[in-house]
């Protein structure tokens, strides 16, 4: 089955898409942050101005003038439909579309920035893409002469108009193979050219950014000539963060809820959520499925928080203070459900954490934990937990039959 | 499982000295895993747990003949020490470590895809076992698997683990147990491992485990609506995740599962699999099949 290139390109548009799930992790740059991208390797953009600030409006109006487009900065496509651009022809407007933009939310997201541009004269609108082939294990390049907000609709009705190539991860790809597909969209001259040298340059900008994803939607070719990149999207990858610390730093920038930024910066997988019973685990995957036997019990869970694997003291530890937290700030709270299987590690880092956790423990929840795995861990657990008054049970369906009974008595 | 690793495959751990390389080695070497070498540039000499280290692969090769690797490298040296294993010979390879970076997994892919013999699991995975005669990895625990005749395949870590556990507690054996990796870029897809089980002789019923993201159930699907002779379960944990209120580094996994999580079954209903809705559910359905 050939992935669609629908799937593709519909990444501007929703978030039920199976790609945009792929990507749940991993940092969508902004448009004027993947723009300084392509400029460091020399795409073109326009001439544009980062405003943060009202008084940010100045320098844009000295620099672009009018007409001007007004951009809100946010991590999400079909912005514009939803409000989030403004051409404005004077200061009076600029200023009221600045406040308006900078006050209000695009589809839940905040806007803290806006990026001020010179208003292009289009001659036409060009689509040029490259995103992994998880199948193939090759950056697959998907390209069209006709680009833009109608992308999804070309791909859908002609698409013939869309050209793709996988290439070798290995060799890259080459600009002769950029010439050939430009010459395949039919493209002459001057556009030829140009064209094929964006191509290049943004394979660079998908090896050097070690990204999952980029795209110029669209590369326009003005009235007088130039070939101009007037959006960005880079998807960068959450794995290789690390060698790109400017951006590794502003990971968390997204996430509003105090407990969910905590979680993240303890390096746990917290997520708030409005139920009554919390459920935690050692893994993802454990943890869900909790949820879901929580949702069978007719009860729905309040949080979810996945300690990922070789649960040291320390994480258990913050663990379990994050969901005291929780059930601190939030009164539907009605108790705590903690899974550990043991697999490879031994059980005394995690008791420990657990007990240093327990003596600053300052709610009246319960805590229910199941401890399951291989057996000399489990009983060792059971056996260093003795002396605490927590209760601990082997079997999954009597801990969480367990919050039943102690929700009833409560 | 005869065809990808048994009880006499000789194996070999790349990163056996570090923390989680010697961890492990020493609980699969109690399981009986037949590891017979492990390797670590500049650590070549010294031994661990009764373990011979070599400097590179191709020396551990002039010495042992090995079949299946398993790898214990930190996440940056991932794709060198694959192509180490490949270039050597290594037919089979386990890729425990996590973290790997997402060009480095497709790299290691099309390494794999071009070297026609070499194949693997991960990464990301929990690992491979057929139990009582082989574990590779951190499914190692002698009390959580039996011998017997159900596969498992899942796309998750400890719920794997968890799954074998509930089956045997239910006195239900396993042929095999195998993790394919939580990455977007893993080895062997769902529909692999599922045609692999069909020609498998010790196993009659395949239970599948899924998540939400990518499309590896839907493939599987495909598969078994067409060329399906055995029965096959399916898991999908997460489907009462509500939607979230906002993309967050977590928050995104609940965003939207409901969407996905739909498709799935769909797709599995449509090829005759049953979808057990909760986790205790699974051993029930298994043993209606047996």
């Amino acid at each position: 089955m050939e992935k669609n290139i629908f799937h593709v390109i519909t990444l501007h548009k929703n978030f039920i898409n199976e790609l945009v799930i792929q990507f749940w992790s991993d940092m969508r740059l902004l448009e004027f942050e993947g723009k300084d991208i392509f400029q460091e390797f020399e795409i073109n953009v326009p001439e544009r101005i980062l405003i943060e600030q009202r008084k940010d409006l100045d320098e844009a109006v000295e620099k672009i003038g009018f007409p001007m487009v007004l951009k809100a900065q946010v991590p999400l496509g079909g912005r514009g439909k939803a409000g989030g651009i403004k051409i404005v022809e004077r200061e009076s407007e600029a200023e009221k579309a600045v406040k308006e933009l900078l006050d209000n939310e695009i589809k839940g997201h905040p806007v803290n920035y806006l990026l001020a541009e010179e208003k292009l004269d289009i001659n036409r609108e060009m689509y040029c893409g490259i995103v992994g082939d998880d199948k193939n294990g090759s950056p697959e390049i998907i390209i069209s002469s006709e680009g833009g907000i109608n992308i999804e609709e070309i791909a859908e009705k002609s698409p013939e108009k869309i050209k793709r190539k996988r290439v070798d991860p290995y060799k890259g790809l080459k600009p002769y193979q950029c010439r050939n597909l430009a010459k395949e969209l039919g493209l002459e001259k001057d556009g030829f050219k140009a064209f094929s040298e964006v191509l290049f340059k943004l394979y660079n900008v998908f090896e050097g950014c070690d990204a999952k994803l980029s795209e110029i939607n669209p590369l326009v070719e003005t009235n007088d000539g130039k070939f101009l990149a007037t959006d960005s999207k880079i998807i960068m990858d959450d794995h290789s963060l690390f060698s790109h610390p400017k951006f590794e730093k502003k990971k968390d920038r997204h996430i509003e809820d105090e407990l969910e930024r905590e979680g993240s910066e303890k390096g746990v997988n917290y997520v708030d959520l409005d139920g009554n019973i919390v459920v935690m685990a050692n893994g993802a995957g454990l943890a869900m499925a909790l949820m879901d036997l929580i949702n069978k019990i007719g009860y729905s869970p309040a949080a979810f928080l996945d300690t990922g694997g070789g649960l040291s003291e320390k994480r258990m530890e913050d663990s379990l203070n994050l969901l005291f937290k929780k059930a601190h700030r939030d009164e539907g709270v009605k108790a705590i459900l903690a899974t550990i299987r043991f697999m490879i590690s031994p059980p005394d880092a995690m008791v420990k954490g657990l007990k240093n956790a327990l003596q600053k423990k300052n709610v009246d929840v319960p805590l229910i934990l199941i401890v399951r795995g291989r057996k000399r861990y489990v009983d060792s657990a059971k056996d260093l937990l003795r002396d605490t008054d927590i209760e601990i049970y082997t079997d999954i369906e009597q801990g969480v039959k367990a919050i039943k009974e102690h929700i009833s008595e409560r | 499982m005869g065809m990808l690793i048994d009880s006499r495959s000789k194996v070999l751990v790349q990163g056996i000295t570090g923390r989680l390389g010697k961890k492990q080695t020493k609980l699969m070497l109690e399981y009986g895993t037949d590891i017979v070498a492990g390797v670590t540039p500049g650590k070549g000499g010294e031994t661990i747990h009764g373990v011979p280290v070599y400097d590179t692969v191709q020396e551990s090769l002039e010495h042992h003949d090995i079949e299946i690797s398993t790898f214990y490298v930190p996440a940056p040296s991932v794709e060198d020490a694959v192509n180490e294993a490949i270039e050597a010979g290594i037919e089979f390879g386990v890729i425990i470590s996590d973290w790997v970076p997402y060009q480095d997994e497709m790299k290691i892919k099309r390494a794999a895809l071009n070297s026609e013999k070499f194949r693997y699991i991960g990464p990301n995975t929990p690992g491979i076992a057929i139990p009582d005669e082989i574990a590779l990895g951190m499914l190692s625990s002698p009390s959580v698997m039996t011998d017997g005749n159900v596969a498992i395949v899942s796309r998750s870590g400890t719920l794997t683990d968890e799954i074998a556990e509930e089956l045997t507690e239910r006195g239900i054996g396993q042929s095999v147990v195998m993790g394919l990796g939580g990455d977007p870029i893993v080895g062997t897809r769902m529909v692999e491992a599922v045609e692999m089980l069909e020609k498998d002789d010790e196993t009659e019923v395949i239970v599948l485990v899924g998540e939400i993201g990518g499309t590896m159930e839907e493939e599987a699907s495909e598969f078994i609506k067409e060329n399906g002779t055995k029965p096959v379960v399916s898991f999908l944990a997460g489907r009462s995740a509500p939607k979230q209120k906002q993309m967050g580094h977590a928050g995104a996994i609940v965003r939207g599962v409901k969407g996905t999580i739909k498709s799935k079954i769909r797709a599995f209903e449509g090829a005759g699999v049953e979808v057990a809705e909760t986790l205790w559910e699974i051993p029930d359905i298994v043993e209606k099949h047996l």
